[in-house]
């Protein structure tokens, strides 16, 4: 068992040293989170009106779609996460633009946001993820809600290489990261400097 | 790879094998120091130093030597390692030798070549199938005291590591459109032709070597010798981006759908894990296809003290020839009942052993054609003998066998290894994992495959496909099946060639006429005496005879000895071996650590812990935390000189009555809720009204559970016309929402309602205390009216705070004291209470934690867990009033139950003990003053008990008969589990402020 | 055990929650004979061997809850759908 203060979130490395990092993870610090819900019968119109909104339309099965500055992520049916860095695109604006399609709900300060990619992500994220993340079964864009390690997690990929967004609960976000950290140290796991 | 005899190791042939002599290795076992090469188990290490006697057994430590070259071994199970990481009953046959490696044998005392518990032998008759039950009955006391302890000293087999293990263990899972189970050359040559079809394919097998039988076997595959090619497809695989190639991968379980859990050994082969890797992994492997091609196990044969270190199995004799280069004996006799034990001879006899006889039990095998045709050389000096091995000879070491010839000639021969064989079992124990039972060949005396779980198919050995043709032939067979299955097109192949073997057979389960013990069970030694008694004894049910006898237990689990238990029952009984069934097999297939199946999920990181947004600070402040389910809490924050908990919460509670104290309250469960139907909605979901719910204002709400019992209570805030949040109790967060959602997508689904649990999206601090209000008046925007008149008891609002940020204020009050809840982003909420702290300070702001929160609760008479216990009504907790007559909501109908009403029933009240001094705890009963404890004359019982600072005695509050109308009353508590009783008088429960204008002020 | 979320694909059963019978209905809490219905209701279960059509929450996916058709002999499940329709 690994010493948890060996775990610290903090920039640099963890685990083992000899060779490139097997993992590395950044912290994503989103301008914006928020639950949207689509309101009955709604759906169609208000993926119109994303569309307009943001430049794309919502994904109706685990996807994401992205605009500009602009993610939406499918998060159940009928229900999306937006995660934005675009200051033009914030809760006023939500509401807005979704005023009598959907209900909108902040969430910004409720979720950490990980970057993870590295030639063994896949082998590190194995350890606790209960979905096949083979190419042949999860692609740039494909969506999980599931749980790692039994903390609550939404991921997403955003490149081949592959590069993986993870969303967290902020309160498990120390235990899910003891259990990242000791996980990837066995392939080594760099932390880099948000930016 | 060199031709060089290592030195010291005496048995080790000089040619051959898949061991590395270039790369000797050192070991010990009992302290002496050996050697080994690199490819050796254990036990072939052993036998290369000439070492037979290995370990002693369970029962009368009868000397032990090496059965078997697999993970089936009953005998030569050993003590591995040192000191923390030492670890009992490791099998010998499949502990990849490393250098250093320690050993001891287990259970001998002193020695393993003299151990004084030898004499339980002597005592045998006590010890016979059921024992346990029936020898050390009486007297009753004796057991703990006597029998047991003296059992368990010399019975019983290796110890554990007493100090915590210092290695780790991980979990992980797999995904693969075909699961191979077993390298040898049927599931090579599924996994081949699945492979070149296009299936990602994971293979696995037990052995560090893949293979299987292919390195223990002289014998060509499409002209290579076996090993060569099963190495060539390996390469192959290897090559292949889809496959996985798993070895020292157990798969021990098969579950539902396609699941299979499998232990990888990751570091078992070196000393210490390398930094930062684990010793094992546990995988859940979920495959859509899988072929089972796990091989078969061979049975010995069952004779006179036929467990004398020097009898080994005949496959187990080929594997530490042809394998490990070693030979196990130098005078050989074979006994067996099959076709297959016959070319051991050549092999024998090929490493430079002595093979002076054959002995066939089967009638009219010995004519000299059959003998011809079914020995694969010419059998040189070797004297074939129709008959049996009535018994073995030697203590330590085998040194002679009897030979019953089938004329009926008694002979004796002089021999150091006996190679039996009673025909292989096909290894389906992962066929029958989810229920379904083997099916009885009686021509070929095996149980083989019947019903398969879904999506599973079973080739070669493990199949009753027993010669390499036909496990080649069946590999190749499923492969395409599987990859055919998967929607891929089956590629074409050609089978390799390989000589045919003959394979007859004819079942001798036990041989007749014997003297000395005949062993079925050896790891538990259990002899064909105890099956026979069990029967007499009316344990005829293959379930019974395994629990009487302890036939097939242990971590061997019958492996190389069910079928032959099953067949002597049977035989008895006089019933066919397919009527007598077959125990189940369940998970795991072999012994599986606990470490592993804990993975990551150790110490601290049991379990996963939320953190509150004030943790961090909290912990500056040397709060003391406790677990409240996922949640880690201060409990409380003491300060110098304070010595115990109570005294901190007495000054914590003092000062919030007196003036402001802060907790951190971010742990309840918060739900947003949006839509035009909300209201209706939460009309539905709580037992009390919320149509006069203003804008702006917050009420208490009740949530029952359709059965009527209280499920939960919170608040219901309305932000805007169309926006709520409501709160939840901590613990029931998760349960709530999920019943909201219930409600929602199940009985309502056409109300026009949104919600989403934003829990963790705010930091919420409880202000609370006389002076709360002046407290938060310094941090809120100037301009924010928070006087009693604008912001009375229980409104709500968005409100600003100094510096700008917008926040959402509540004024509710859990203490009793004037109190605010202030919400604010999460991740504001650690410079907040520090804001809050800073400017408090000259207010005499504390922190208070859940014990003193607890205690103002109670002195407020406020439910809590220990009261909402889902066992309780409304009206038990005296708030039958909140319960709305107007509307149906879930849990009217059932709550409204007559028996539910009546007065009888318990009701909460307060108590204060008689004697202001004593210390009162939930879980004491009442009692009329002056009657006898019993469970009849129960009144209620205590839920909740507390110091109270404010009246400066003990408080509890409980349920009791009727008490709402008992106030005033004297009665008796008692605790029988702590040995304590007092009289107390009953009295309201609220005990602070009744009328309720301090949180009005 | 594997259940086919139709929102989520196939996941493993510890994903989910179990909701029980899916095919009983809450009765009308106006109706004369609502105590009795309602007892029946809450505490009498059909416990059947063989086909039964089950509630489940995906906890951590989707937060759906999906009526599940279950064979309890064989653990075969057959349908997974909504238990409401999103639109």
């Amino acid at each position: 068992m690994a010493d948890a203060d060996a775990f610290a979130f903090a920039p640099g490395l963890i685990g083992r040293l000899d060779g490139p990092p097997g993992l590395a993870v950044r912290e994503h610090t989103p301008g914006l989170l928020a639950s949207m819900i689509a309101r009955p019968g709604q759906t169609t119109t208000l993926s119109a009106a994303a569309e307009r909104a943001f430049g794309a339309p919502l994904p109706l099965a685990p996807r994401v779609a992205s605009g500009a500055g602009v993610s939406i992520i499918w998060s159940g049916p009928g229900h999306w996460l937006v995660e934005s860095s675009s200051a033009a695109i914030n809760m006023n604006f939500l509401l807005t633009s979704c005023a009598g399609l959907a209900s909108v709900f902040e969430q910004t300060d409720s979720r950490m946001v990980l970057e993870v990619s590295g030639p063994r992500v896949r082998d590190v994220l194995a350890k606790g993820l209960p979905v096949d993340l083979h190419p042949a079964s999860f692609q740039v864009g494909y969506v999980a809600l599931t749980s790692a390690s039994h903390v609550g997690v939404h991921l997403w990929q955003t490149a081949a290489d592959p590069v993986y967004r993870i969303v967290v609960a902020r309160s498990f976000f120390e235990s899910f990261w003891h259990w990242l950290a000791s996980s990837a140290s066995e392939y080594g796991c760099e932390i880099i400097t948000p930016g | 790879m060199t031709t060089l005899n290592p030195a010291g190791q005496p048995a080790r042939l000089a040619r051959g094998g898949l061991v590395d002599r270039s790369q000797p290795l050192r070991f010990s076992f009992d302290g002496r120091e050996l050697s080994g090469c690199a490819g050796d188990t254990l036990a072939s290490a052993l036998l290369a130093n000439e070492i037979r006697l290995v370990g002693r057994s369970f029962k009368y430590h009868r000397p032990r030597g090496i059965l078997s070259a697999g993970s089936e071994e009953p005998n030569a199970l050993v003590e591995l390692r040192n000191g923390a990481r030492r670890e009992a009953n490791t099998r010998a046959t499949v502990t990849e030798l490393y250098d250093g490696l320690e050993a001891r044998s287990q259970n001998r005392w002193p020695s393993l070549r003299f151990d004084a518990r030898a004499v339980n032998g002597l005592f045998a008759p006590l010890l016979s199938a059921g024992f346990y039950y029936k020898t050390f009955m009486w007297p009753a006391a004796f057991w703990e005291k006597v029998y047991e302890p003296l059992i368990r000293r010399s019975a019983g087999l290796g110890s554990m590591a007493a100090a915590p293990d210092p290695d780790s263990y991980e979990k992980s899972s797999t995904f693969c459109d075909l699961l191979v189970i077993g390298a040898g050359p049927a599931g090579l040559m599924a996994a081949l032709t699945a492979a070149r079809s296009g299936a990602r394919v994971l293979l696995a097998d037990e052995d560090f070597h893949f293979g299987g039988r292919c390195l223990s076997e002289q014998r060509e595959i499409g002209d290579l010798p076996a090993h060569a090619w099963a190495a060539s497809v390996i390469a192959e695989l290897a090559s292949n981006p889809d496959v996985r190639l798993m070895p020292r991968t157990t798969v021990f379980g098969s579950y539902d759908h396609g699941v299979f859990a499998a232990l990888e050994r990751v570091n078992d082969h070196l000393p210490v894990p390398p930094p930062f890797e684990p010793r094992q992994r546990l995988w859940r492997i979920v495959a859509r296809r899988t072929v089972l091609a796990a091989g078969a196990i061979e049975r010995p044969l069952v004779f006179g003290d036929n467990d004398r270190p020097g009898i080994m199995l005949a496959g187990a004799v080929r594997s530490y020839i042809n394998r490990f280069a070693v030979s196990p004996g130098r005078h050989a006799v074979v006994f067996t009942d099959n076709d297959d034990a016959w070319s051991t001879v050549a092999d024998l006899q090929g490493a430079g052993a002595e093979v002076v006889a054959v002995v066939d039990s089967r009638d009219g095998v010995m004519d000299a054609n059959r003998l011809r045709s079914v020995s694969s050389t010419s059998v040189r000096n070797t004297e074939a003998i129709s008959g049996v091995v009535r018994r073995a000879l030697g203590g330590r070491a085998l040194q002679a066998v009897e030979i019953v010839s089938s004329g009926g000639q008694l002979r004796r021969i002089e021999c150091d290894l006996l190679a039996v064989s009673g025909g292989w079992s096909p290894t389906v124990h992962l066929t029958s994992h989810l229920g379904a039972r083997p099916r009885w060949d009686a021509d070929r005396a095996i149980f083989v495959p019947d019903q398969l779980p879904a999506g599973m198919a079973v080739a070669g050995a493990a199949n009753g496909e027993f010669t390499t043709r036909a496990a080649l032939s069946a590999g190749y067979r499923e492969g395409q099946a599987a990859a055919q299955a998967l929607g891929l097109s089956p590629l074409q192949l050609a089978v390799p060639s390989t000589p045919d073997e003959p394979e007859a057979r004819q079942a001798l389960w036990r041989v007749p006429s014997t003297r000395g013990k005949c062993f079925v069970d050896f790891q538990n030694d259990v002899t064909a005496t105890d099956i026979e008694l069990a029967q007499r004894e009316g344990f005829s049910s293959a379930e019974h005879l395994k629990r009487y006898t302890t036939l097939g237990m242990a971590t061997d689990q019958g492996k190389t000895s069910a079928v032959t238990g099953l067949a002597l029952l049977a035989a008895q009984t006089s019933r066919p071996i397919g009527s007598v069934g077959s125990t189940t097999f369940r998970p795991p297939y072999t012994p599986v650590a606990i470490g592993a199946l804990a993975g990551h999920h150790r110490g601290q990181e049991f379990r996963p812990v939320r953190l509150p947004p004030s943790h961090a600070w909290a912990k500056e402040q040397h709060a003391v935390f406790a677990e409240t389910g996922a949640w880690l809490r201060a409990q409380y924050f003491p300060r110098a000189g304070e010595n115990d908990w109570l005294q901190t919460t007495i000054r914590e509670v003092t000062a919030v009555r007196s003036t402001v104290g802060i907790c951190d309250v971010s742990t309840l469960g918060k739900i947003e809720l949006q839509g035009p139907d909300t209201l209706q909605f939460l009309e539905r979901l709580y037992a009390n009204g919320w149509q006069t719910l203003a804008m702006g204002r917050a009420r208490y709400g009740l949530m029952l559970r359709e059965d009527g019992i209280v499920m939960d209570d919170g608040t219901v805030a309305r932000l805007a016309d169309q926006h709520y949040v409501l709160t939840t109790t901590t613990a029931n967060a998760v349960d709530v929402y999920q019943h909201m959602q219930y409600c929602h997508q199940i009985l309502w689904p056409d109300l026009d309602v949104q919600f989403v649990s934003v829990s963790e999206q705010w930091a919420q601090f409880a202000i609370a205390g006389p002076r709360a209000r002046a407290l938060l008046q310094k941090i809120l925007d100037p301009g924010q009216d928070i006087s009693n008149s604008a912001f009375p008891y229980l409104a709500a609002a968005n409100v600003k705070m100094a510096d700008g940020q917008h926040a959402r204020l509540f004024r509710i009050s859990f203490s009793g004291e004037l109190a605010y809840e202030l919400a604010v982003p999460a991740r504001s909420g650690d410079a907040v209470i520090r804001q809050l702290f800073a400017a408090g300070a000259d207010l005499g702001v504390v922190a208070y934690g859940l014990e003193a929160l607890g205690v103002m609760r109670i002195e407020k008479g406020h439910v809590a867990g220990n009261e909402l216990n889902g066992r309780t009504t409304a009206q038990q907790l005296g708030l039958g009033r909140m319960l709305s007559t107007k509307k149906d909501y879930i849990g009217a109908v059932m709550s409204r139950r007559s028996n539910l009403q009546g007065p009888a029933g318990p009701q909460l009240v307060g108590l204060k003990p008689v004697d202001r001094a004593f210390r009162l705890a939930s879980g004491a009963h009442f009692l009329p003053v002056g009657s006898a404890v019993t469970a009849a004359n129960e009144q209620g019982y205590v839920t909740s008990a507390a110091y109270s600072p404010s009246l400066g005695h003990w408080i509890g509050l409980g349920f009791l008969a009727n008490g709402s109308q008992r106030h005033g009353e004297r009665l008796r508590i008692c605790d029988p589990l702590r040995n304590r009783e007092t009289l107390v008088d009953i009295c309201d429960p609220v005990f602070v402020d009744p009328q309720g204008e301090r949180l009005r002020g | 055990m594997r259940i086919h979320c139709p929102h989520c694909g196939p996941r493993g059963h510890d994903e989910f929650t179990y909701g029980g019978d899916a095919t009983r209905r809450r009765p009308d809490p106006a109706a004369p004979d609502a105590e009795a219905a309602f007892c029946d209701y809450v505490y009498l279960r059909d416990n059947p061997d063989g086909a039964h059509r089950e509630l489940w929450f995906h906890a951590s996916g989707c937060h759906a809850w999906l009526i599940v058709e279950r064979d309890t002999r064989t653990q075969v499940i057959g349908a997974v759908v909504p238990a409401r329709s999103w639109a």
